[in-house]
């Protein structure tokens, strides 16, 4: 008798790696979900005795599927595998009913032993073939930057002392020409600072930009708790303490899943006031596309926005796929 | 035992800091065989130490300036004493790109580099380190630098008003042209004149009428005079011209012929018409003076003459 488990992602990646974890021979029907909806839906028509839960998706995210699931008393066992690592995610989620929280990417040693310590591994067959899911680029490129996001965030949250929230990367090949239409729109903010460090490795070579709209120093100076001079150089202080811990957290994580070592280059600050903020950031190259993530974190209760943006040159993507060791489909 | 430990944990510490430091070190034996390359270079050429490591640096990269670089790599062999290179000399050694491949400044990373000997346990230099460093936003700052400070340098001797040089950059090319032609005895003139009643234009047609006017008399010695003359605005109304290779007759010529045209070059401000000549004086650079101001004084002096014999002509100094 198969057992019937969800696998709730909104990356189909990320399913497939879970999908990939799971003990070898245990005796299982996957339904895959796509976001909370469809999870739900999949619980009620009885495919899931088990659910294996990501946390951040659009169109109803893990927490509230936890709720859905603790208020309707739906008969099933919910296990989240989820990116955002910091104390207060897993802290809610534990209070929100998941009897555990694994942390992406996920692995397979540590996926089995849950499973065993919920009695649900009974018998191990001979294993049985599971359908390959096709992974696309994109949604490859969008879960590597959710773990690295997430690692980002919790080192942060934790040197701050406070929540740090997350959305889902969101991951395009641009123009050049619009990526300058994008940087142009954030120069034009006059509160911007932007913090752009260089990284190469591997064959990857790219650029981190983190952009702190509306810069409030104030409420940044709070959260930091942040003694200095309140002066511009105190200023630059503060967000290169901010952008050391989110922009190294962050590129260590992108290199260990691909397993490799970026060399990082010297920070660069443009601060507000100036006339053009961004004004040397003048895109240059031949490359006519970059590889292009976006992240926003919000920083605690004074929800301070900070946006991430990871360049990659067109040339490095060749190479991002070969780390990867997936083939992708088209 | 201890000590063999110790001495092991601080080769770890140093191997930790050859790695993880943020500049290209890259060790040659004798033959330019790579024996050592950190992830600097690994990451920067994508080339892995595995890849490299025994083999010529120059069969690796065919791109390298071999000839300077090998002339450079046996003086630290044979002086046993460190060698630099500046991105001034060369921007770069290894053709890298930026280090910030999108919003950089620059396609290239510009590098400056050291060369330094490197002495085996038997006190023989038998490898040298090569250590490259990412100068590019220091040296793209002082281009830039480079670029302001020459706009700037040609900002501070042009008269915004006419383009012309102002005051202190003629004055410079007089006192040169003096002492050029003090040596070789070339013929070589000056005139110096001003405009006829010029406070009467301001105050009749305002002070922006009598820019116009300025302006216009800047363009009538701008078309007349030759490549070689050299223009200045001197005071407010005042100009001056020096001729170099020009006669007092030549000087007299070019004097009258200025003086004609901007007789007959009307101003047109709004629906007037301003009507305006100049006063002239000329002088050519004989033996016995000794400085460019007395030159100077002479072509006032006959300028002088110009406007006390009624103005709109032309005098050339007569002692």
């Amino acid at each position: 008798m198969s057992i019937p488990v969800i696998i709730c992602d909104d990356s189909s990646f990320a399913r497939k790696q879970v999908q990939r974890a799971l003990p070898s021979g245990w005796d299982v029907t996957i339904t895959p979900a796509a976001n909370g909806r469809e999870a739900i839906a999949a619980i009620e028509a009885g495919k899931g005795d088990i659910i294996l839960l990501d946390l951040t998706m659009p169109d109803m995210d893990g927490f509230a599927v936890l709720e859905y699931i603790r208020s309707n008393d739906l008969p099933t066992l919910p296990i989240v595998i989820s990116g955002d690592i910091q104390p207060e995610s897993r802290a809610r989620v534990m209070a929100l009913g998941a009897v555990a929280f694994i942390k992406k990417p996920v692995d397979a040693a540590e996926l089995t032993s849950v499973l065993a310590d919920y009695g649900v591994l009974s018998v191990l067959s001979a294993g049985s073939a599971v359908a390959e899911y096709d992974v696309r680029f994109d949604e490859w490129c969008q879960e590597i930057a959710n773990v690295a996001m997430g690692r980002a965030a919790d080192l942060l949250a934790k040197v701050i002392d406070a929540h740090v929230e997350l959305s889902i990367p969101r991951v395009s090949l641009l123009e050049r020409s619009e990526l300058e239409m994008m940087l142009a729109a954030a120069s034009r903010d006059r509160d911007c600072v932007c913090v752009s460090q260089g990284f190469i490795g591997g064959g990857i070579a790219g650029e981190n930009l983190l952009l702190f709209h509306d810069a409030e120093f104030d409420k940044a100076a709070a959260l930091m708790q942040y003694a200095g001079s309140a002066d511009e150089s105190g200023e630059i202080e503060l967000y290169m303490d901010v952008a050391d811990i989110l922009v190294g957290a962050f590129l260590r994580a992108l290199a260990e899943q691909l397993d490799i070592h970026f060399s990082q280059g010297h920070p660069h600050i443009t601060l507000k006031n100036t006339t053009t903020p961004l004004s040397g950031h003048r895109v240059n190259g031949n490359e006519r596309k970059v590889l292009t993530i976006e992240i926003a974190y919000r920083l605690g209760q004074e929800q301070i926005h900070c946006n991430q943006l990871v360049l990659i040159t067109a040339g490095s993507i060749g190479s991002l796929q070969q780390c990867s060791g997936e083939a992708f489909a088209v | 035992m201890s000590a063999v430990s110790d001495d092991i944990a601080e080769l770890h510490l140093l191997l930790g800091v050859i790695q993880n430091v943020d500049v290209g070190l890259v060790i040659l034996d004798r033959d330019y065989r790579i024996k050592s390359w950190n992830s600097f270079m690994e990451n920067h050429s994508g080339k892995s130490p595995a890849e490299v490591i025994g083999k010529d640096l120059f069969a690796m990269f065919p791109e390298l300036p071999r000839q300077w670089l090998c002339s450079k790599l046996k003086k630290v062999f044979l002086l046993n004493n460190r060698t630099f290179s500046t991105w001034q000399q060369r921007p770069y050694i290894m053709k890298f790109d930026s280090y910030r491949p999108i919003t950089g400044r620059s396609e290239v990373m510009y590098q400056n580099m050291t060369i330094f000997p490197l002495s085996s346990t038997n006190g023989q230099v038998e490898n040298v380190c090569l250590m490259i460093y990412d100068v590019t936003d220091a040296a793209l700052d002082e281009l830039a630098l480079h670029e302001a400070n020459q706009e700037l340098f040609r900002l501070g001797r042009t008269d915004g008003l006419t383009g012309l040089y102002n005051r202190r950059a003629w004055e410079e090319y007089l006192s040169q042209e003096f002492r050029r032609c003090s040596r070789s005895h070339h013929p070589s003139s000056l005139i110096m004149f001003d405009i006829d009643h010029f406070k009467r234009v301001n105050d009749t047609y305002g002070h922006q009428a009598g820019d116009e006017v300025i302006r216009r008399v800047a363009q009538i010695v701008c078309n007349e005079k030759r490549e070689s003359d050299i223009a200045g605005r001197y005071g407010g109304e005042e100009f001056g011209i020096i001729l170099p290779d020009t006669d007092r007759d030549g000087a007299r010529n070019f004097a009258e012929r200025m003086r004609a045209t901007v007789e007959s070059s009307p101003v047109f401000y709004g629906q007037q018409r301003i009507d305006f000549t100049i006063s002239l004086g000329a002088s050519e650079l004989d033996e016995e003076l000794e400085l460019h101001t007395q030159w100077l004084e002479r072509a006032d002096q006959a300028l002088y003459r110009s406007k006390q014999g009624g103005r709109n002509q032309s005098t050339v100094f007569a002692a």
